[in-house]
């Protein structure tokens, strides 16, 4: 069964979530010159447009053919010149100015101008995309003059340099004309495409006159491959035999496939791949934070990141994944219960026999067993658990799209994390839907405060102002971070000079060994 | 009294008059009533496909459209698929949308539904042709050999290892069969690629797992038609002719195998329609089976329904046109009665 | 897995004693492997979770995922459940699913099937094309969809299987219902005014409801394998319950690291299948569908009794001493034919004559070397113009020689008594006549051909050129049989072996057969060697008559003899009585020979 590498991050295009494990290894081997580098990814990615596509793999595939205007290195966690050599940011304002030597791969110049028309299409809502708000704020005014695009919007936006510096580039000719962006590229890219074969891979080879890759890579540096094929390889044992059998170079496997893949070399991104969330709906037993307590402290969240990780995980710090970009601290120490079964059992007397609807992604036996896990544990606690699973969207329909908000009590298979803390609100508090996007009706006015506040606030205190708010939720248990897993990538045959993100990685940082 | 396999409907509903015009006459005025048969089958199909998939709970536009897109987008998008209108509108546009060769957008690929088809229809009627094939050119053989070996109760031995192993392998999931198959080829000795779709050599492991459990099933009705010809009186009459054996296998036995042969061809491929779905999934085959299950589990309806249909047309042109060869290959069909 | 369709086993034979053939059928090796399988299977399935079911819970959460130990022989699974245990205890709701599903498909498959022959015509009509469209939509595909509408889950894997079956047992029972009885007597009820729900109830399901039971348990293996499909793909048995399907599914996930789950479970799944497929085997022996080759039994040793002809031809073209054919029959064997000795000379016409099982038409094709395992023939001596066909005693059908090939193929002609299947249905009949020119004739195809043309025109077949390219369901009974004389005719047959050749057509195609068959003796001098049960016509026609009884020549006299009442074996008398005639005072009963009577079994003296 194939096997999602992780679940609905929000937000993936920012390249952030860092490991201070070791980082990505140089090689004493030679680099092969115009090689073949062959990469995975678990499912067709549809529609490859970036500017409409929400899909993680489409990002990945576009990570080849296209670039941002900044790109964020993974080790130092700080923004580099990637579009644009030099920026300036506030709140409310941020300007990038490009370099005034970017091509695009049909020859044509990539200028500030086309940058603003690609912010401005997203903008425009009869483009229904759905970047915006979520990349492009909605009040946001995007001019270009010379070589700085510059963006202002009238509430602050702290964190806009990133979401913005991080979206996907289209160049002219696509912009003038969106749907031939579904099966092939027009960017500024290293690669272009060549061939889709749905379902089956995408073909892509070099282009010259490449100047401004991350790291200075460029169209003639040493070991950047000529033809690149990213082939859907939907299971992770297939996956597996592919890169021992030198079909794959690259291809990230989690679980126990890994096993076989001792020899290789591996690059970590680690994810959280498992969150509780309870519903808050006032007709829930999770309505009530002592409820909601005594459930979280019924089970071993150690045992449960065991499982979820098949023992290849730690437990989640925060909502942010282990290290972000901006702000890397531990939100959950000494915020939820410790596990203790009884005390779980007594404090739930009053709710006896309640019924909990469990929601769970089923897509692999571990996450069944992680599911099958919580519900003992619960009833054994006293109350009464119905099961119900299905795949990503299944579980998306079940809980944020959910057209009846009381069908649900909790959830293990929505996983909420992004590099941005600021994204969150939107999610964890305000209006429920149809009016907001607060899915679970958490109403923590604790967190509401703290992060207001932060909101205005930068760098330093803003992230400690971001913990103490994510520490109110987690006091309240409003939502459970579990266990995060390594997903790292194995290669073979290749390497990587820029680590992956999520199975995210630049096409510019790819160099064949010979 | 020759085959005792099912007839294909087309052939029991031929009514028993004698074709005053030459058979060329009787064949084709059979074909047209075949054919308004298949356009009834059609709309049957496409009413059933499109009812199934509005009984669907849970709203595909959201999961469409991601969980950043607001409430009013996603209202936009439902109006503008019609999902608003009476249903008896929906139908309607359904089949303009058809004939027109449209058949929407997929929600999770965002790409035209037809689009799709076309990409990975080939990859799948490759593998199930050639599966087919395989099949009916190992098993026809194989059960016509073995019967004429263990008929009239030569051989016991041959008859009894044959039955079992048959029996065992016809039972054996397919999947299970392909992933055994990956295990020792391609992982223990790599002798053959393990997924995908490149080259001659991708094509042996799932066409193998396709087709091994079928050869099995096919071969034991195969071998239970030839024993029935076997016995029948005809065969003493060529044997009074003092032929060869083999001249009598196969001028006069196989001929008449080649009727039933076809019938359990057409009704294996609804077989290995299925086969593909769970194959595809185990060798990365980019086909539609591979991409059907991922359409139903996300609700992807527009594709899904697209999957359906045109699995469900492939099965009934392919069924229109083995009777059809069989009405030509058969002398007797045009006059059998009911 | 093979979602074929169900096998239609061979015509149900009347089931006679049917509780003694269920008891044999059990008690054959196969009976009693299929018996203890599914007696396992049962066992399994309900002790199963009732003595591995705690166990299987158990969680041992330090041993996540581990591979075979001596405490957990198929290993743990992602929860660290042992998962032995658990294949166990998940034998009830797998094979519950599974026979359920059947059940559900049989019955609603019957239904629907049988619903056409009760129902008015329209609405067979629709019936038909649902069904037609429902058989072509691959059952898997059905499955997914009814999944789909009703939820995930047990339930719907059940009655998606279910439903997903049942078009095929409804044309199943379509074809047996149809076949089964004949229609003629169906009809014939009708016309009676029995009605039609009658007729379905008395006459047509227990046609039905043997082959149906063979075909639902071999189904209900194919439903365990099509459930274990849906788990496989995610849409069967959800957590926290458990089948072999979903157990499946998840360890394959892991198999190259831990094969052991996948093994085990595969093994399950085959066991259960196997266990269906030999139950609905043991069940099809048991009503007769399937009858089980004989094995061979040691074979005694050809009879030493000698058999003397009683009238000796000089120069012989066909010489039989002591002719014994041997047929298998339950434990043993059974003789038709004991020790047959006579011979036929040049251009006699020599008829047998004898009631149904006195052994005429087995002695004929015995003597033509056409009876094959595991019939056994034996003979001191077979002479076909000289040429031995015996060989230690035995008369094989496989001729060794060539040249006897020839001799036999162009010097021994057949007429046979069903012309509807005498002839091959799938090729023209020009070609099958011409086929013996090319075999012995030493013809190339387009002189085969042209002299089959005029053969079938000697027999006076109209058009013969263009009848030749004619298939043989094109032609009537009397030419068909003309056609096979035809076939003959293109060697210069020295025998023709006529077994009961007008028995099938009507009295005047009769006689232009048989005054064709004259024609051939007188004109080519072949010697006819003419079977019949009809003593008149034997009477009339034949120069001499074997009068066969019992297996053996009871009486060999002219037919001059016979005719004047000279016969002097009791049962020939017994049988020239029999004869109806015309005048017979009216009102009196005809003779006829009672079913239980005893005549002696020797023959009378011989003659030389």
């Amino acid at each position: 069964m194939r096997t999602r590498t992780y679940a609905l991050p929000l937000l993936l295009a920012v390249a952030l979530g860092v490991t201070a494990c070791s980082g990505p290894s140089s090689s004493e081997k030679g680099f092969a010159t115009d090689g073949a580098f062959a990469v995975a990814i678990n499912s067709d990615p549809g529609d490859l447009n970036p500017l409409t596509t929400n899909i993680v793999n489409a990002q990945i595939v576009g990570a080849y053919s296209y670039d941002s205007l900044l790109f964020v290195d993974p080790e130092t966690v700080k923004p580099e010149a990637y579009l644009a050599e030099s920026w300036t940011e506030s709140p409310t304002e941020v300007t990038y100015t490009l370099r005034d030597d970017i091509t695009c791969a049909d020859g044509t110049p990539f200028t500030a101008e086309t940058a603003a028309a690609n912010l401005n299409w997203i903008l425009d809502p009869a483009n229904e995309s759905p970047r915006l708000e979520s990349v492009v704020p909605a009040d946001a005014t995007i001019t270009a003059e010379g070589n700085t695009l510059t963006v202002t919007t009238t509430s602050p936006r702290p964190f806009m340099l990133y979401d913005l510096g991080s979206q996907q580039m289209v160049c002219d000719a696509g912009l003038a004309d969106p749907s031939s962006l579904s099966a092939s590229s027009n960017g500024t890219g290293l690669f272009q495409i060549d061939d889709v074969v749905a379902g089956d891979s995408i073909t892509l080879t070099r282009r010259d006159g490449y100047e401004w890759g991350p790291k200075d890579t460029t169209s003639t540096t040493e070991g950047v491959p000529e033809t690149v094929t990213i082939k859907i390889v939907p299971s992770p044992s297939t996956a597996a035999n592919l890169l021992r059998s030198g079909g794959l170079n690259a291809a990230v496997v989690s679980g126990k496939d890994e096993e076989r893949l001792g020899e290789l070399t591996s690059l970590s991104s680690p994810t959280i791949s498992g969150m509780i969330i309870y519903n808050h709906n006032a007709e829930m037993p999770t309505a009530d934070a002592d409820v909601r307590r005594a459930l979280t402290q019924a089970i071993d969240l150690d045992t449960l990141t065991d499982i979820l990780t098949e023992g290849k995980g730690e437990r989640a710090k925060s909502l942010l994944g282990e290290e972000p970009s901006l702000c890397s601290y531990d939100s959950i120490d000494g915020t939820l219960p410790t596990y203790d079964a009884a005390a779980a059992a007594k404090a739930l007397t009053g709710v006896k026999g309640a019924e909990i609807t469990l929601i769970y992604d089923n897509s692999t036996a571990s996450r069944s067993a992680a599911a099958e896990y919580v519900a003992t544990q619960w009833e054994d606690a006293g109350v009464k658990v119905t099961l119900d699973g299905g795949d990503e969207n299944y579980v998306l329909a079940s809980t944020f799209a959910a057209e009846d908000p009381t069908k649900w009590t909790a959830s293990l298979g929505l996983i909420l994390q992004s590099g941005t803390p600021a994204i969150f609100p939107q999610y964890l508090s305000g209006p429920v839907p149809p009016d907001g996007t607060n899915f679970a009706g958490i109403q923590n006015d604790d967190y509401v405060k703290a992060a207001t506040a932060a909101a205005d606030l930068a760098g330093e205190e803003a992230c400690n102002t971001w913990r103490d708010a994510e520490a109110a939720l987690f006091d309240a248990a409003d939502l459970v971070p579990v266990s995060m897993t390594p997903f790292k990538m194995y290669f073979s045959g290749a390497e990587s000079i820029i680590r992956p993100v999520g199975g995210y990685l630049p096409g510019a940082a790819i160099r064949v060994l010979s | 009294m020759t085959t005792t396999l099912p007839r294909t409907d087309a052939l029991a509903t031929v009514r028993g008059r004698r074709a005053r015009s030459s058979r060329g006459g009787a064949i084709g005025a059979f074909l047209l009533r075949r054919v308004i048969r298949l356009l009834w089958s059609v709309v049957a199909l496409v009413t059933v496909v499109f009812l199934m998939v509005r009984m669907i709970p849970g709203d595909p536009v959201r999961n469409a459209l991601g969980t950043n897109a607001t409430a009013a987008i996603v209202e936009a998008r439902r109006e503008s698929l019609g999902l608003n209108d009476p249903l008896w509108q929906q139908y309607l546009s359904f089949w303009k949308g058809l004939l027109t060769g449209n058949l929407g957008e997929s929600f999770s690929l965002h790409l035209p539904v037809t689009t799709i088809l076309e990409q990975r229809l080939p990859a799948t009627l490759e593998l199930a042709f050639l599966s087919l094939a395989t099949v009916l050119v190992v098993s026809i053989p194989l059960g016509i050999v073995i019967a004429a070996l263990t008929r009239g109760g030569r051989r016991p031995g041959l008859d009894v290892a044959y039955t079992s192993v048959s029996g065992l392998v016809a039972v054996i999931p397919e999947f299970v069969i392909g992933v055994a198959l990956v295990y020792l080829f391609a992982v223990q000795t790599t002798l053959l690629p393990v997924a995908g779709r490149e080259g001659p050599n991708s094509y042996v492991l799932p066409v193998l797992a396709l087709s091994i459990g079928l050869i099995a099933g096919v071969s034991r009705i195969v071998r239970v038609e030839a024993l029935t010809v076997f016995s029948q009186d005809y065969i003493r009459t060529a044997r009074a002719k003092r032929m060869s054996r083999r001249r009598l296998y196969l001028n006069h036995a196989l001929p008449n195998l080649v009727t039933p042969a076809l019938t359990v061809g057409g009704l294996v491929l609804g077989s290995l329609v299925a086969g593909t779905v769970l194959v595809e999934t185990i060798f990365s085959w980019p086909g539609l089976g591979l991409t059907i299950v991922d359409a139903v589990r996300s609700k992807d309806f527009p594709l899904a329904q697209g999957i359906v249909l045109v699995y469900g047309l492939i099965v009934l042109v392919a069924n229109l046109l083995i009777d059809f060869v069989l009405v030509c290959l058969d002398p007797r069909s045009t006059l059998k009665d009911a | 897995m093979t979602t074929l369709p169900p096998p239609i086993p061979a015509a149900p034979a009347a089931s006679s004693s049917s509780r003694h053939a269920l008891v044999t059928a059990l008690r054959s090796p196969l009976g009693i492997v299929a018996s203890l399988l599914l007696v396992t299977l049962i066992l399994l399935a309900t002790f199963g979770p009732v003595i591995w079911g705690e166990t299987a819970k158990v969680a041992d959460l330090t041993q996540l995922s581990m591979a075979p130990s001596a405490a957990h022989p198929l290993g743990t699974d992602a929860g660290g459940r042992d998962v032995l245990a658990r294949l166990l205890s998940a034998t009830r709701i797998s094979v519950v699913t599974a026979v359920l599903a059947t059940a559900i498909g049989v019955t609603l498959g019957v239904l629907l099937g049988l619903l056409p022959t009760v129902a008015p015509n329209w609405v067979a009509r629709v019936v038909n094309s649902i069904l037609g469209v429902a058989l072509a939509f691959p059952s898997l595909l059905l499955a997914i969809v009814v999944s789909i509408i009703v939820g995930v889950g047990v339930v719907s894997v059940t009655l998606a299987i279910g439903l997903a079956m049942a078009p095929a047992y409804a044309r199943l029972a379509q074809t047996l219902g149809a076949s089964a009885a004949g229609r003629d007597y169906v009809d014939a009820a009708r016309v009676l005014g029995v009605s039609r729900f009658r007729i379905l109830t008395r006459h047509v399901l227990p046609n039905v409801r043997d082959p149906l039971i063979v075909n639902a348990s071999i189904g209900a293996g194919t439903a365990l394998v099509a459930s274990t499909g849906l788990s496989f793909l995610g849409l069967g048995v959800q957590a926290p319950d458990y089948d072999w399907g979903r157990m499946l599914n998840e360890s394959l996930d892991g198999i190259f690291v831990n094969a052991a789950p996948t093994l085990g479970l595969s093994a399950a799944i085959v066991f259960a299948g196997v266990t269906f497929a030999l139950v609905g085997e043991t069940l099809a022996r048991a009503f007769g569908l399937n009858r089980s080759p004989r094995r061979q039994r040691r074979r005694r040793g050809a009879s030493n009794d000698e058999v003397a002809p009683l009238h000796v031809v000089d120069d012989p073209v066909l010489r039989v001493r002591d002719l014994q054919v041997r047929v298998p029959r339950g434990d043993g064997w059974a003789d038709p034919v004991r020790g047959v000795s006579f011979d036929v000379g040049r251009g006699e016409i020599v008829g047998v004559v004898g009631e149904s099982g006195s052994g005429k038409s087995l002695t004929c094709m015995a003597v033509a070397a056409l009876l094959e395992e595991p019939i056994e023939v034996a003979a001191s001596t077979v002479q076909f113009e000289g040429t031995e066909l015996t060989a230690g005693g035995r008369v094989s059908s496989r001729i060794s020689s060539a040249g006897v090939a020839h001799q036999l193929g162009a010097r021994m002609a057949f007429v046979l008594q069903d012309p509807a299947t005498s002839l091959n249905p799938a090729l023209h009949v020009g070609t099958q006549v011409a086929e013996v020119g090319l075999l012995h004739g030493g013809l190339d195809r387009k002189s085969a051909h042209r002299r089959a043309v005029d053969r079938l025109d000697a027999v006076r077949i109209p058009d013969a050129a263009q009848r030749a390219q004619a298939y043989p369901h094109e032609f009537s009974g009397g030419m068909r049989q003309r056609a096979m004389i035809a076939m003959g005719l293109m060697g210069e047959p020295a025998l023709l072996i006529a077994d009961e050749p007008t028995t099938a057509l009507d009295v005047t195609v009769q006689r232009e057969v048989m005054s064709l068959l004259a024609e051939v003796n007188e004109v080519k001098g072949t010697a006819l060697l003419f079977v019949s049960h009809d003593i008149a016509l034997v009477s009339s026609f034949c120069t001499r008559v074997l009068v066969m009884y019992r297996g053996a020549i009871v009486e060999d006299l002219t037919a001059a003899d016979l005719a004047a009442g000279r016969a002097r074996h009791p049962y020939t008398r017994a049988l020239v009585e029999a004869i109806p005639h015309l005048e017979a005072e009216p009102g009196t009963a005809f003779a006829t020979i009672a079913e239980d009577a005893e005549f002696p079994t020797e023959p009378v003296g011989s003659r030389s």
